[in-house]
């Protein structure tokens, strides 16, 4: 019998414990969880729509988990602040004609570019401008796209519901003040807490010391700071409110909003760790990354950490060959991460240095500005619409546009153009009013 | 301030690669604005590698808008559904490497996973049904039947995925119709000159044997093995690859098409390389492809025209060839595509593949006259790394191989080998493990059907399948089974397929 021993509290021990003993074999492996009380994960105040896929494994139903779980549905994020307010929805602008990217379309036609002027070619941006929601995912009008739905959470509740998962996939859960680990003479974890150990998986907040600190991404100037209100958000947004170099991230809960605010004067502590498995013990959560609260990196980088350390399960647990693997894909995936926020703090301010950007940052930087395209690199965890978004809603201009744009003519974009805006706004205009349509979902679930 | 557009494109050869890409810049540039000349000499012949292919030709047809139908009644094309490695593991043994997924994933795990459990379960990985039988492609073309696959996901048709066969000079010389249909210019003439411009060190014209004289912003060099522009002109350096994949010949022959037409690819392992047979709608393509340290050329003539269908057709064809890509492929104002930009032997059908991907990324990075150096490094990033995973799914044949007793396979079997293919091996003999880089063109199909159909059984399997129980995972493949057996025997005939859908009009 394998013995994998989980510490840590919050979230990110609480899904790791579920998730393994979700995916590995009752008959052969138990999942001890030696909780602790950990200083509280902001990072994971958000998440995308990989959570549906998540609480589906859990029996956690979407009803259930925004009931019990205390936030709520989004359909993105408002920057406010630098240049015009905008929208940067979870999804892309437009569609692609002709072949072409719909900026490049947009660049060929002589058309703004800037996100603000783009609301109506957005079906998710304009659902959240006019106050209204819709599921996401393929709408049966093609011209409507994809977007997706993400949620903002209370990580202590969510990790509650995650528990009560746990426990019920056999996890045993003991509480922990403190951690005493032996190890035997070849320096693998042997025993925690007088537990047995085969596999060591750790959660718990790193040190600033044990990370390599993402240069250009701010630090945290003030932890969660909750606002109570009445009623329910008029719009399903998250909103960045940007005034210098400091952002101020407001994430809509039920009954009260939590303000984050993220400063180049605080603190640098977000970084990630360069070997997350070393011989037994493997590092997820805040003990990999320390992640900003940005568009719910945390929870996608955990899940998609959790997914590759079942996917790479070894057979025996000292000095796996797959570890090797775990940490050459790891690494990539978070320095692309660094990248993203590197990029995410610095285009649109003054401070903006293409010398002072990692050299991959760097390379999508211009690319996207000379001709409104971007290396899509190895093991990167965004999606096109993630660029796209970013640049346009700083008002990155592109320089010059794709030659597939040529493929339609003035008049055929033009139409298309009409078509998608007149689809957008007759299925915005069916969609229900977002506020109404979370209290009558909470009464729902209340009764 | 923006550089000033590409007005003009020169693309120096013809064949395959030179057509492929001036059908493409046809399609997508607007050729009122951009001039676009095709120079290629009859005196010089073409190669006309890539006779099968890998289904991404699917996409490539279809952003030209080229109907498959027509496209295939043109060239003499069959269908293909994946190829049969005959040999390869020990001689007489034989495995499918088929396009499409084998079987289902469950709970999020590779089907393979579940197929290696079962399989060690039994009294000897033999005593369980190979997993190409769990693979539609590979079932429906042992049964010799095809169908086009269902778009609905429920339908098991929908797991069905092939590629084509066809004659690359009729191939080529469609794509030159509708190329010069839609405004590229031909140039019948034979390279003598390549004048550089001093200053930028950029190719400023080509001078013709007539003493015509070609300049362009930008330049294709589909010169195939002599890189004129690339390498004769501009310098990019040659990466020999030939310590891997040390073949450096082939012998290639055509005789009469057999009675029933295959909808696969053969690859039969030889004494000092492999034999292909790609079967047309008008003929089988036949060829050697050998390292002339352990075979003559006349030896390897007599092997191949000894195990063919029929008698050569025509002249036996020779070729020498080194393996290896250039560092760069784009450097300056010139780009190198098909055989002027790297070549691997055609094992899996990848030539043509890497003359799109070429294409491909030229489009998405199309350069104006400043020639953005990050664009540049970008394309020589991606195209170095499509030629290496390449590469290491092409040795990987060779290394996993029981075949010995034989200095060529020998050899093979026990070189050192790349790094990052050592890894991928390491993890699969482990637990099956396999990870896809991202933008890789094999997917865990082709590697895992590599692996297994050469004896490569992991030791173990990944531990999360365990729960479920074994005799319902018995039950739930042998109805996978059943159900992939009865709809490949009930699809049409490949060749009543051909006769209906797109029979050869030559």
């Amino acid at each position: 019998m394998k013995q994998i021993i989980v510490i840590g509290g919050g979230v990110a021990a609480a899904m790791s414990a579920a998730w393994i003993a979700r995916m590995m074999p009752r008959a052969s492996h138990t999942v001890t969880w030696l909780k602790s009380d950990e200083p509280s994960d902001f990072s994971f105040y958000e998440a995308g729509s990989e959570l549906d896929e998540i609480n589906k494994l859990f029996k956690i139903s979407t009803g259930g988990f925004i009931h019990a779980g205390g936030g709520l549905p989004i359909l993105g994020h408002k920057y406010t602040g630098r240049g015009a307010d905008h929208i940067r929805p979870l999804g892309g602008y437009g569609t692609l004609m002709g072949g072409a990217a719909f900026h490049h379309i947009l660049l060929r036609s002589g058309r703004s570019t800037a996100l603000s002027n783009l609301t109506g070619y957005s079906a998710a941006a304009s659902l959240a401008a006019a106050g209204k929601f819709a599921p996401g995912g393929e709408h049966k009008d093609g011209l409507l796209s994809t977007f997706n739905v993400g949620y903002t959470l209370r990580p202590e509740r969510y990790a509650a519901q995650l528990e009560q998962a746990a426990k019920g996939l056999g996890v045993q859960v003991r509480a922990a003040d403190s951690f005493h680990i032996e190890r035997d003479k070849t320096g693998r974890v042997a025993v925690v807490n007088g537990v047995n150990c085969d596999l060591l998986v750790d959660t718990r907040r790193a040190d600033k010391g044990a990370l390599s600190l993402w240069d250009g991404v701010p630090g945290m100037a003030t932890d969660g700071e909750e606002t109570a209100r009445r009623s329910m958000p008029a719009q399903p947004l998250i909103t960045c409110a940007r005034q210098g170099g400091e952002t101020q991230v407001t994430l809509p809960l039920q009954g009260a909003d939590i303000t984050l605010t993220l400063s180049p004067n605080a603190e640098p502590v977000f970084g990630h760790a360069s070997e997350p498995w070393t011989q037994n013990t493997i590092k997820v959560g805040e003990a990999a990354a320390r992640i900003p609260a940005v568009s719910g990196f945390a929870m996608r980088m955990l899940t998609q950490d959790l997914a590759r350390l079942t996917s790479l399960m070894p057979a025996q647990f000292t000095d796996p060959i797959e570890a090797v693997e775990y940490n050459r894909i790891t690494a990539p995936t978070y320095n692309r991460l660094r990248d993203y926020l590197a990029l995410h703090f610095s285009v649109g301010t003054p401070q903006l240095s293409l010398q002072a950007l990692p050299e991959m940052a760097a390379a999508k930087y211009t690319l996207f500005s000379a001709r409104g395209r971007f290396p899509v690199l190895d093991n990167e965890a965004f999606l096109n619409f993630d660029f796209i978004n970013l640049f346009m809603g700083e008002a990155v201009i592109p320089r010059d546009y794709d030659i597939m744009a040529h493929a339609m003519s003035e008049d055929q974009i033009a139409a298309q153009l009409g078509r998608l805006e007149t689809a957008i706004a007759q299925f915005v205009g069916k969609a229900p009013d977002y506020a109404d349509l979370m209290t009558r979902m909470m009464q729902r679930n209340a009764a | 301030m923006t550089a000033p557009h590409i007005k003009s494109v020169a693309i120096i050869g013809g064949g395959t690669a030179g057509w492929m890409v001036a059908a493409a810049l046809a399609r997508t540039l607007d050729t009122r604005d951009v001039s676009v000349t095709l120079v290629e000499s009859e005196q010089i012949g073409t190669v006309g590698v890539g006779e099968a292919t890998i289904p991404n030709i699917i996409q490539f047809n279809q952003m030209l808008g080229i109907d498959e139908p027509s496209f295939m009644k043109e060239t003499g094309a069959t269908f293909k559904l994946g190829i049969e490695f005959d040999g390869w593991e020990t001689e007489g043994k034989s495995y499918f490497h088929p396009f499409g997924k084998h079987g289902v994933d469950m709970e999020g795990v590779s089907f393979h996973q579940y197929w290696v459990r079962m399989a060690r379960a039994g009294k000897s990985t033999d005593s369980f049904p190979p997993i190409e039988d769990f693979s539609l492609s590979a079932v429906a073309a042992k049964h010799g039947t095809f169908s086009l696959p269902d778009n609905n996901p429920r339908s098991i048709l929908s797991q069905m995925g092939y590629a084509y066969q066809f004659d690359a000079s009729r191939y080529a010389a469609l794509l030159r119709k509708y190329a010069e249909a839609r405004g590229i210019t031909r140039v019948e003439g034979k390279v003598v000159e390549v004048t550089k411009a001093p200053l930028t060190g950029r190719i400023a014209s080509v001078t013709l044997e007539d003493k015509a004289v070609i300049a362009a912003d930008l330049y294709i060099d589909c010169t195939g093995f002599r890189a004129l522009l690339t390498e004769k002109t501009l310098g990019s350096a040659y990466e020999d690859w030939s310590q891997w994949l040390p073949c450096n010949s082939a012998v290639a022959a055509v005789c009469e098409k057999s009675a029933n037409t295959l909808n696969y690819t053969k690859a039969t392992a030889r004494a000092a390389g492999w034999q292909w047979k790609i079967p047309l709608q008008h003929r089988t393509g036949n060829g050697y492809v050998y390292c002339n340290d352990y075979i003559s050329d006349d030896e390897a003539a007599s092997v191949l025209t000894a195990n063919m269908d029929g008698p050569p057709m025509a002249d036996i064809k020779q070729l020498r060839f080194t393996t290896g890509r250039r560092k760069n492929l784009w450097v300056k104002n010139c780009v190198a595509l098909g055989l002027s930009g790297g070549f691997l032997e055609p094992l899996e059908s990848t030539s043509i593949y890497l003359i799109q991907a070429g294409i491909t990324k030229l489009l998405a990075l199309f350069p104006d006259t400043d020639f953005c150096e990050t664009a540049i490094a970008e394309y020589n990033r991606i195209m170095s790394l499509e030629f290496e995973q390449v590469r290491d799914f092409l040795i990987l044949h060779y290394v996993v191989t029981k075949r010995s007793g034989e200095p060529f396979w020998d050899y093979m079997r026990t070189m050192d080998i790349p790094d990052s293919l050592a890894r991928k091996i390491d993890l699969f003999k482990n637990r099956g493990h396999f990870f896809r880089y991202d933008g890789e063109l094999f997917t865990e199909t082709s590697w895992v059907a590599v692996f297994l159909g050469q004896g490569l059984i992991p030791q173990d399997y990944n531990p999360v399948i365990q729960s479920v129980p074994q005799p319902a995972l018995r039950d739930s493949l042998r109805s996978m089974h059943t159900s992939i057996q009865k709809a490949a025997g009930s699809l049409p005939k490949h060749h009543d397929f051909l006769a209906k859908y797109c029979p050869a009009e030559f």
